[in-house]
């Protein structure tokens, strides 16, 4: 796979990877967009998003769309209150 | 960081730990009771993800934590509890509730992501989804997009998303290269992207074009 998952660290970065109007450019641009979201961006990548994708209309619509997913997940989906007789039982059977 | 405990995953479940005097187990009880009892309510919610079904989230959380205590000695203080934890749920699902779910066509994960890993896939790559119809949705349908996801697809989100582990961690508690979590994310991300739309669809909105 043509991709910066694979040897993100080793490869570099092309200058001409950020034609989003192809398939393929288009799927580049969202993952290094999905690592700069996550934290996990090399700083290669960091650049290229800099250099490349902050700089692109349709890349940073990508980019907030991409971020607006990531934020109403954290954001609207509720955690459970965790049942008091499983605590209970968890706590009861730890001590015997 | 989860290294230093990923014997976790071999771990035959038997008793290999010598019988402790009654202070030994005092300590030991109230050590596991601060490491571990405070990562109940992520671990339960974990459970539910997986299972989407109260009574088996509430026996894995219970199979996990008795696992948890019977392996203490080999957890290490001061490393990631919670992955550590995470890793343990992770597998008594795959191992013990996943053999029995109850869902009748199961997706071949391994097809699935060779398909949508493969060069010549020619899908379209995102959905034309606006900002606007995601941002306006409800917990409840962006919940429900998320659990129409394979499990597979939807423990990476959920690991990443919700409960905010690296990609390292995630790749520890998986049992998967760092690669595979990211292409995994990604396209689970792809896919999440298409039940939203249809979502959004059913809500009244149009498309971007």
């Amino acid at each position: 796979m043509n991709s910066f998952f694979e040897g993100q660290n080793e490869k570099p970065v092309s200058k001409h990877n950020n034609d989003v109007d192809t398939p393929e450019g288009k799927e580049k641009c969202l993952e290094i967009i999905n690592l700069i979201l996550d934290g996990e961006a090399t700083v290669e990548q960091m650049e290229y998003f800099n250099s490349k994708i902050k700089c692109c209309e349709k890349s940073m619509a990508f980019y907030d769309m991409e971020k607006c997913v990531k934020d109403v997940i954290q954001k609207k989906i509720d955690n459970k209150p965790v049942p008091q007789d499983l605590i209970d039982c968890i706590k009861s059977r730890l001590k015997g | 960081m989860v290294e230093e405990n990923e014997n976790i995953e071999d771990l035959e479940f038997t008793d290999s730990e010598v019988e402790l005097t009654p202070d030994q187990k005092f300590q030991k009880d109230r050590d596991f009771e601060v490491e571990f009892m405070p990562l109940i309510t992520p671990l339960y919610n974990f459970a539910y993800r997986l299972t989407l079904d109260e009574d088996e989230a509430k026996d894995l959380v219970q199979d996990s934590y008795l696992k948890a205590y019977r392996f203490f000695h080999s957890f290490q203080k001061g490393t990631n509890a919670k992955a550590w934890l995470f890793r343990i749920l992770k597998n008594s699902f795959i191992n013990e509730y996943r053999k029995k779910s109850k869902e009748p066509n199961k997706v071949d994960y391994q097809d699935v992501e060779t398909y949508y890993n493969s060069e010549d896939i020619n899908v379209p790559i995102t959905p034309d989804l606006r900002v606007e119809a995601v941002s306006e949705m409800l917990g409840d349908e962006i919940t429900n997009a998320l659990n129409a996801l394979d499990v597979d697809f939807r423990t990476v989100i959920i690991l990443c998303d919700l409960e905010g582990f690296t990609y390292e961690e995630m790749s520890k508690i998986l049992n998967i290269p760092i690669g595979t979590v990211r292409s995994r994310l990604h396209r689970a991300r792809m896919l999440l992207k298409e039940k939203l739309k249809s979502y959004a669809l059913k809500m009244g909105y149009k498309d971007s074009d």
